[in-house]
This record gives structure tokens, sequence and C-alpha cells, in this order.
């Protein structure tokens, strides 16, 4: 596939991308320069790229996106107020088109210690996003991508636990796309910073108009102090013609804990990219979740594990479901240094394939060059297992009405990641959609 | 008319033959006992009549309340009355164990032109028949088998046939693996469903569940072909001698 157009073609639009309101900080203009800098040097990656061998980043320039700030004034209360999902307790942010739109966020009662707001509002000097500041998780350079949102930052979300805050309230963000008269290009922008023993739990959902056409690219970075506790869940159900890529950086220092669950099942094109890295031992990392595959769909879940440090756990569980001729990618490398003595890991992914045309490319693996290890990797493809059909048949159900049972079975298994039981149901009714004409039985579940 | 009318049934699997030539009729109402040696066929003979793929009828015919059993789909012979109880009941991750069972009922009901239970009806039902069985409330939550003992799963099955009001149960040694008080509960939730509408076929290996389930007759299976029949009493033999001697008689 031949890109038809080229990064470069993007400079103009990012570069005059209207400016927040206000004063533009002076390190915004400078993030923003070294983006333009680098995605004018930047090349689309082909399959040559090791990390891009599965998924041909091509696809993403086959149109041209037109780089906007969108138009929040057309989101209606009362339809975000129903894509909320865990519990009333929670803190809401709302981010469209990659903007903070504080009008429909609601903050009140944030404790002491706790910053939740706009990367703009954070002052000076923010983590990650100058010279001057903590280093970046993500980096601009990293690729063509994460050039393009440092190009186009104008703003994005930025969270902050002070030390040994516990916010005993999640914390939910709808990243929505507005959709608009044209394929827009969306840049979200997230920046988590957990200080030492500090806990939250984030919801983030990436949801898109239904019909709309666009290409959300977003970078997220979670620094996690020694001691600190992130509950991650992202929800992704993008719309069915949207693109979506989201390149995230985890950093755990001493003793933290990253729990990390991604549902994955939107976008014609999706992919997760995920690095971990630890920097001080005994910190943990569980990280699971669900991928799907419909009808020309693509969905990727990159991930790339480095135990750098002694005595670190990561654990990586993956399934994914094929339920249309789509194509599946789990490529994930954890790599365990020389000096990560004590170090486990273990990465594993099961595929469930209900059309013969899908495909998958799943490649756990392994590097290792310490020698006392506790390490894993596996994985499975497979199809539904025929005692099982026969069992449902055997007691009166139809031959779909078994498979589509199954197939949601087989999926919902990784809800248990998931302690909002509306946002389950809320997953759940969309698998229920991509498999297909639901009976009416099923989906009213159990008592 | 009979229930249940086999002739002359035979059956391979992969291209092996496995019945050769069975002959079975039962009545309404009436229970009968299949026994015999490990693979004789028994669990061949449940599957055959409940519809698995890889059976492949090379001869005879079963007639099952007037139709032609064979050409019906595994789901229309479930909605059309049979139901069986499977020896090994698989586990469904996933699969709730309550919405399950309202699926199937409720499939039932539809074939049958009869409309669908809603939750809370179905609820009923459900606690109506849980009673004699003793199958803990938090089982019905779980998915289904998944994590159940060998009597639990038995049990289960016996729930399923009690929420599905099946005309032919088929229980396929539903005594494996039980100790003897879970072979009485079964038992009792087996027995609490004999009625002058409903046949039983009750596939076993050993006479014990049969002091329990009384059978009207008893056949005795052994390298695919029924070699003896007789009552109850038969059953009683057989446990006193053994097959030996049967089989040595149909050599």
């Amino acid at each position: 596939m031949k890109p038809a157009v080229a990064p470069s073609d993007y400079l103009q639009d990012l570069r005059s991308l209207p400016a927040p309101a206000g004063d533009t900080p002076a390190w915004l203009a400078a993030a923003r320069n070294d983006g333009l800098y680098l995605l004018e040097h930047a090349a689309i990656p082909t399959r040559k790229s090791e990390s891009w061998r599965y998924a041909g980043a091509q696809r993403l320039f086959q149109q041209r996106y037109a780089a906007t700030v969108g138009d929040a004034a057309a989101l209606r209360p009362a339809d975000i107020e129903a894509l909320f999902c865990a519990g009333p307790d929670a803190f809401r942010v709302v981010v469209a088109d990659g903007r903070l739109v504080p009008s429909l966020s609601s903050l009140d009662g944030l404790p002491a210690g706790v910053h939740v707001g706009s990367l703009l509002a954070s002052g000076a000097n923010p983590p990650g996003l100058t010279q001057a500041s903590p280093g970046h998780l993500v980096a601009p350079g990293r690729n063509v991508f994460t050039a393009m949102n440092a190009a186009g930052l104008n703003d994005g979300l930025l969270l902050t636990i002070g030390d040994g805050v516990v916010l005993d309230r999640p914390l939910e963000v709808l990243h929505l796309a507005t959709g608009g008269t044209e394929p827009s290009l969306l840049q979200p922008r997230n920046r988590v910073q957990l200080g030492r023993d500090a806990a939250v739990t984030l919801v983030e959902h990436y949801l898109g108009d239904e019909d709309g056409a666009y290409f959300c690219n977003a970078v997220s970075e979670f620094d996690l102090a020694p001691g600190a506790r992130l509950t991650h869940l992202q929800h992704q159900n993008q719309s069915q013609a949207g693109m979506h890529l989201c390149t995230e950086g985890v950093r755990l220092a001493e003793g933290s804990e990253y729990i990390g669950s991604r549902f994955a099942l939107g976008g014609s094109w999706a992919r997760n990219e995920i690095d971990v890295r630890f920097t001080g031992p005994d910190a943990r990392v569980d990280l699971g979740g669900l991928f799907t595959v419909g009808e020309g769909q693509f969905n990727d879940i990159h991930l790339d594990i480095a135990h750098a440090v002694p005595g670190c756990h990561s654990e990586s569980r993956f399934k994914g479901l094929l339920h249309g001729a789509g194509r599946g990618v789990l490529d994930g490398r954890i790599l365990v240094d020389r000096d990560a003595q004590g170090s486990e890991a273990h990465l594993h992914n099961a595929n469930l394939m209900l059309v013969r045309d899908a495909e998958i490319d799943t490649r756990p693996t392994l590097e290792i060059y310490a020698d006392d290890v506790q390490c894993s990797h596996g994985a499975t493809v497979g199809q539904l297992d025929p005692a099982h059909v026969y069992y449902l048949r055997s007691r009166g159900i139809d031959p779909a009405t078994a498979k589509r049972l199954l197939s949601l079975g087989f999926a919902r298994e990784t809800l248990e990641r998931c302690p909002f039981p509306l946002l389950g149901e809320r997953i759940d009714q969309a698998l229920e959609k991509r498999l297909g004409s639901p009976d009416v039985q099923s989906q009213e579940g159990s008592a | 008319m009979s229930l249940l009318d086999i002739q002359d049934l035979h059956v391979s699997v992969d291209g092996k033959p496995i019945l050769d030539g069975i002959s079975l009729r039962i009545e309404p109402g009436e229970v009968h006992a299949i026994m015999g040696p490990n693979g004789s066929g028994k669990s061949t003979l449940s599957h055959v009549l409940s519809g698995r793929e890889g059976y492949e009828v090379t001869a005879g015919q079963v007639s099952y309340l007037g139709r032609n059993l064979l050409d019906l789909e595994i789901e229309e012979r479930a909605h059309a009355g049979v139901f069986l109880a499977m020896q090994y009941p698989v586990e469904l991750p996933g699969v709730n164990n309550t919405q399950f069972m309202r699926t199937a009922l409720n499939a039932h009901r539809t074939a049958n032109g009869e409309p669908p239970l809603d939750a809370v009806a179905f609820m009923k039902r459900l606690r109506e028949q849980m009673g004699t069985l003793q199958l803990d409330d938090k089982l019905l939550k779980r998915d289904v088998n998944s994590g159940f003992s060998g009597g639990e799963k038995k049990r289960n099955e016996i729930l399923q046939m009690a929420i599905l009001q099946p005309r032919l149960a088929i229980l396929d040694e539903t005594d494996s693996g039980l100790d003897i008080d879970a072979l009485r509960v079964v038992a009792d939730g087996v027995n609490a469903l004999r009625s002058p509408e409903r046949s039983m076929l009750v596939i076993t290996h050993y006479q014990r569940l049969l002091e329990y389930i009384r059978p009207d007759h008893v056949h005795v299976l052994a390298k695919g072909r029924i070699i003896r029949s007789g009552g109850p009493e038969l059953a009683l033999e057989l446990e006193e001698k053994g097959y030996a001697w049967l089989l040595e008689d149909a050599a």
C-alpha cells in the first residue's frame, strides 16, 4: 500500500492550529516546534521496521485528516452523561478532540494534593513536556505519530496525585471524537503522575460518533513514584471507520504497582502500543484484556516490557476474539536485563477464531539475559470446541446462538478485570452487537 | 404409539462399527435401564439418540413419537422432548448458568409456540425445581459447570432436565463419580420427574443406581448388541454374577 499523504503534508495544518485561549505558554511553543521539526524529518514506518512488522502504518496515510480542534459545543450533556459508567462517585473529565471541556467535566471535591486539569494550566514546567522537566516516557522522536502528536499539542490532560494521597473515588475520562464534516485528526495527550504511595483508579473511554471518520492519535504517560498504585481501565470503541493509535508509556519506581486493562473493540484500524519500564525493584505490572476483530478490522496490541532492575513482576494476558474477516496482532516483547535478577515475567495470548478468513499474528517473545528468573510466554489460537456447541444444542439452543454464547463467554472472562459493573455491561453490549443478531432473551441477562 | 422405537440400529464411528443392530421399544412412562461392560456402545447409543455429530447411522431407524428422530437436528430433538444428561458435562467458561438455562428453556418455548419467560418468571420456576436437588444457590451465578464438583455437575444436569421437562430423558452414567449421598440426591431428583408421560433410558455400568431408580425393564448391551432383556431382577443377577456369563452365552 503506497501512502497517498506524506507526514510533511501535516506541517502546515499543525503549525496553524488555533492557539488555545489565553497566553500560549513558552514551553508549549517550544514543545510544538520540536514536534514540527521531528515530523518534518520523520518517515512512515514500513514493515521492515520490527515494531511495525505486522501493522503497516501506511494505512494511516491513505487520506489526509484535517487537524482541527473540533467543536465541543456540538456535544450534548445528556448524550455525554449516558457514556459515563464508573458510578456516580467518579470524578469526570471530558476531552473532546483532544481538548479538555471544563463545562462537561465535574471535579468538585478533589482532595488537596490532587490536580486534574489541562496541561496548559500546569505551570511553567509541566513534567515530561519540556527539556527541563523529568523525561518523556513516550519520546516525541519515537516515530512519526509521536512527532505529530507533539507538533499539534495545544491541550491535554494532566493528572497529578501528591505523595501519600489515595483517591478513593475513581477518575473517569471520556475522549470523544466529535465528528465533523471532514475526516479529522485528534490528538489526545495525557500525563498521569502518581506521587510516593499515591493511589488512584483511572477509567478511560475512547469513543467516537458512529459515522465518524477520524484518526485519533493519542499519547499517554503514566509515571509511578515508589509505592504508588495505578488501576487503569481503558475502553476503546471508536467508530467503524475510525483510526486509533494509542502510544503509552508506563514507568514504575520501586514497589509501585500498575494494573492495566485494555478493552479494544472498535475502529477500522487500531493499535495499542504499550511500553513498560521498571526503574526500581519490587514493582509489579498486571496487564491484560481483550481485543476484537470484525470484518475488515485491524486490531493490534503491541507490548514492550523491559525488566532492567531486580525483583520486578510483570504479568500480561490478552485475549483476541476474531469474529470477522479481519486481522489481529499481539506482538509482545519482554526483555529481562542482566541485572534484573529475580524477575518474574509472563506473557500469554489466547485467541478464538470464529471465521476461517480471519488472520491472527501472535508473537509473544522473551529475551532473557539474567539467570535467576521465572518467565513464561505462550499463545494459543483455537476455534470453538465442538463438544461445547453440542452441549448447548442438546439443550435446544440453535447453533448460531450457541456459538454466540460461547464466544461471548470467551470474551467475558476478561471482564473479571473490570470492577465497574456498568462498564462491564457496556463492553458486553458492544460485544453482543459485534457478534450480531443478539436474541433478546440472552441480552436481558440473568437475575 | 411407542414413545421411542429403535429398529435394528447400526452405528459406526470413524468407520468402525460400534452398534450392531439394536432394537428397543420404550412406551410412555416406562423406565428402561441399559447395562453393559465398558466399550459395549452404551454412550454411543445415548449420543446417537441426542444427535451428536460423528456418529454414522449405517442401518436401521429410530422413531420418536411417530417421527423419524434421525432426521432431526440436535436442537430439534431437544425441542421435541429428548434430553440427554451427559456422562461428562462440559464446562462453559464465561457462560452464566442461569442465563444458559433460561436461553435453553426459552428456545424450547419458542419452538413450541409458547411465549418466552422473562427473568422473574424464570427464576420462580428455577427455585421451584431447585429444592430437591440441594444445589447451592451460588452455582446459579457461576459459569456453566465451571469449577463444579463431579456431584454438582450431575445435579446441574438433573436441574436442567427438571427445567426442560423432557418426554424422553436419557441418563448416561449419571452415577459415575458420585458418592452414595450424592447418588441418592440425584436419584431423588430423577424420581421426582417420573410420570406416566415421561420415559427414561438409564444407562449405567453398575446396578447401584438401579436400587434408587427402579427400572421397568433392563437390557444388557455387549459388543453393540442387546444380548439379554428382562425385568429389574436381571440387574441383581448381573450384580451377583458380573457380565462374563452373559458374554459367554452370547458368544
